[in-house]
């Protein structure tokens, strides 16, 4: 599980970090395999120096012996004194490996036995490391045995030597025992060729298993470190090619023209990303073409319906007129000019609507702001709509809040948005009224003035609410109206309202009358789209 | 003129009160009028009543529209063959196709010309 989740880390980060990584990993491995080399060739060295010391041992050990037995004959003191300069050599051998043996050893004592030894100073660390670290070692070990087995077979030799001075120094010493004495000598030098030469081969032996160890060792790792080089930058190379063929197929389908088609992400890298990349892009190509369409649909469906309401007008106006080429009777000549003129005016606040609208819509709008009486103004709006109210025993009614307020706005905008409100509101209840209300509220950064046109009347399905003030779905979708009219009012109050830089919003329920509340600054200081 | 025979019907389905109007105006003389505002009222009329021909505005106000009523009109059984007629303001291309493949059986764009109008409506009725 844990090798897993590594493997998917490593997978996971980017391509620059995979590449540090690799490089990364083969520089470790060749300083192991350098370590390994260097720590070998010590090793091979140290074991050199032993063999070398071995030598320096024996050659001494035979010399020495043939100094003693020299010494038997001649009863010359200087032999004496060669046999025991040689002596020395294993002497200081014995010191160290003494010294050695102890759980903590005195290091000075271990070199000073070693260069009495004859042994080259430059030698002496690598062979004490080698006696400490390694005894353990088979070879090593059984090296060792051999060195002890010399060391009391030379014990001898000493004790032959310190019998043989003495006698020959005694006052009455005997020849007869002098040459029993140095009879022993032979033996003994026997005995230490034969453990001198074991050991020798124990460490001949030794550094051939070590060579070929090593040997082992080094091709290993040497192995290990281009399979690892070559599998991790396989892989790697794998992995971005995988990534960049997969881009490039999804591509190519999206280009072919299918949009159904996603670039598949294998890793979270840099080549992830941009598969991410590329299918949040089709994504956003699907979105804006969808978009697209639907506006082309929607403004196909607005000019439709535009084409529709003019000519819904035209009914009455052609219709009657043609009529009243032929009539004669008064009554009906004044009826039918009263349906004419009815559609005419019908016709002029449709066109209105849509002047406005597309006046609005291109930015051809020049907002004049000045002062304007709200309170005199919402009440000469009232005044024009009083007729319209009465006809229909409507009650028509202002409740403002304050008696006199002044604001800075462009007066066409506040017009057409205070005509929109109260002629929707009127036409569309049937019994009721319809109540204007006017107030005052500060925020933390600016004034308002909120104006509230409520009616009594069929009120607005909940579905429909969210799209009544945009003039291509509401005259394209059939909205739930009962009576004439393009629905452009609101939109055009609402992009009114936006251009002063107020607010519109409607509560309403369908049989419950309709609440819409307009937000305004009083003081709207430059445009805002 | 078969003085026995009997005044033909129409029902004129529109929501315009002006249009209503100038065709009640038309009529004079010619045939019985019915008029209804909207497709419920419509397919109500058609239930109860057998009439020679329908006037069928398409834009009712209202989601459930002309459409929507001649269909349901053309589910009775003894409506399959009455002639439909859409007088609409949807002139635009492929309209007429729409209302003549949804049921209607003759098209007559707004605003009316009234002399074509009043031959097609002579012609749908045999007089």
């Amino acid at each position: 599980m844990r090798t897993f989740f590594r493997l998917d880390r490593l997978k996971n980060i980017s391509i620059s970090k995979k590449l540090y990584f690799i490089v990364g990993t083969m520089a470790i491995l060749i300083m192991v395999e350098l370590f390994t080399l260097w720590f070998a060739i010590h090793i091979l060295s140290s074991v050199r120096a032993f063999v070398g010391a071995e030598g320096l041992w024996s050659k001494a050990q035979k010399d020495a012996s043939y100094y003693l037995q020299k010494y038997s004959h001649t009863h010359n003191e200087e032999d004496y004194k060669s046999y025991q300069r040689f002596m020395a050599v294993p002497a200081g051998d014995h010191k160290t490996r003494l010294e050695l043996e102890k759980p903590e050893p005195n290091m000075e004592i271990a070199r000073q036995g070693f260069i009495e030894g004859k042994i080259h100073p430059s030698d002496i660390d690598g062979m004490i490391k080698l006696f400490r670290r390694f005894s353990d070692v088979y070879y090593i070990n059984k090296a060792i045995q051999c060195w002890i087995q010399g060391d009391s077979v030379i014990a001898k030799l000493t004790i032959i030597g310190e019998k043989l001075h003495t006698e020959i120094n005694s006052k009455n010493y005997s020849l007869e025992k002098i040459e029993k004495i140095a009879e022993e000598i032979d033996p003994i030098n026997h005995q230490l060729t034969i453990i001198e030469d074991n050991f020798s081969y124990t460490l001949g032996e030794g550094s051939r298993w070590l060579e070929n160890l090593i040997l082992k060792l080094l091709f290993s790792v040497a192995l290990s470190v281009e399979v690892t080089g070559l599998l991790l930058s396989i892989s790697v190379s794998k992995g971005i090619t995988k990534g960049l063929n997969e881009i490039n197929r999804a591509t190519r389908r999206i280009s072919e023209g299918d949009l159904t088609e996603r670039a598949e992400i294998f890793l979270t890298d840099e080549i992830g990303q941009v598969a991410v990349a590329v299918n949040k892009m089709t994504e956003d190509l699907i979105e804006s073409k969808k978009h697209a369409e639907e506006m082309y649909r929607l403004k196909s469906s607005f000019l439709a319906n535009m084409s529709h309401e003019l000519r819904t007008p035209l009914v009455g106006i052609l219709g009657f007129s043609e009529l009243l080429t032929t009539t004669q009777n008064l009554e009906k000549v004044r009826e039918f000019s009263g349906f004419i003129n009815f559609s005419g005016k019908r016709l002029m606040e449709t066109l209105n609507l849509i002047l406005d609208i597309s006046r609005i819509e291109a930015g051809e709008t020049k907002l004049i702001f000045e002062q304007i009486d709200i309170v005199s103004k919402i009440n000469e709006t009232i005044n024009l709509f009083s007729i319209s109210a009465a006809n229909k025993n409507l009650k028509l009614t202002f409740e403002p809040d304050v008696n006199e307020l002044t604001i800075v706005s462009d007066a066409k905008a506040i017009d057409s948005i205070l005509n929109n409100l109260i002629n929707n509101a009127i036409k569309f209840t049937s019994d009721g009224d319809v109540k204007i209300k006017l107030s005052k509220i500060d925020d933390e950064n600016s004034k308002w003035i909120v104006i509230d046109v409520i009616d009594t009347g069929i009120g607005i399905i909940e579905k429909d609410l969210d799209m009544i003030f945009h003039e291509f779905r509401q005259a394209s979708e059939g909205l739930s109206r009962s009576f004439d009219g393009t629905g452009l009012g609101l939109s055009v109050t609402k992009k009114y309202v936006n251009l002063l830089g107020g607010s519109i919003s409607v509560s309403s329920a369908l049989g419950k009358g309709s609440n819409f509340t307009v937000k305004l600054p009083i003081e709207t200081k430059h445009h805002i789209d | 003129m078969n003085l026995k025979a009997k005044q033909k019907i129409v029902l004129l389905v529109e929501d315009d009160f002006i249009t209503v109007k100038l065709i009640e105006n038309l009529f004079i003389g010619l045939c019985n009028l019915d008029s209804v505002g909207s497709a419920s009222e419509a397919i109500e009329k058609t239930k109860s009543k057998q009439y020679d021909a329908i006037i069928m505005d398409i834009n009712l106000g209202k989601s459930e529209n002309g459409m929507y009523a001649t269909k349901n009109i053309r589910k009775l059984d003894n409506y399959k063959t009455t002639p439909i007629v859409a007088l609409t303001a949807y002139t635009m291309m492929g309209d007429k196709e729409e209302f003549i493949k949804g049921g209607c059986s003759h098209y007559m764009s707004k605003p009316i010309e009234i002399k074509e109008f009043v031959a097609l409506m002579k012609q749908i009725l045999g007089l």
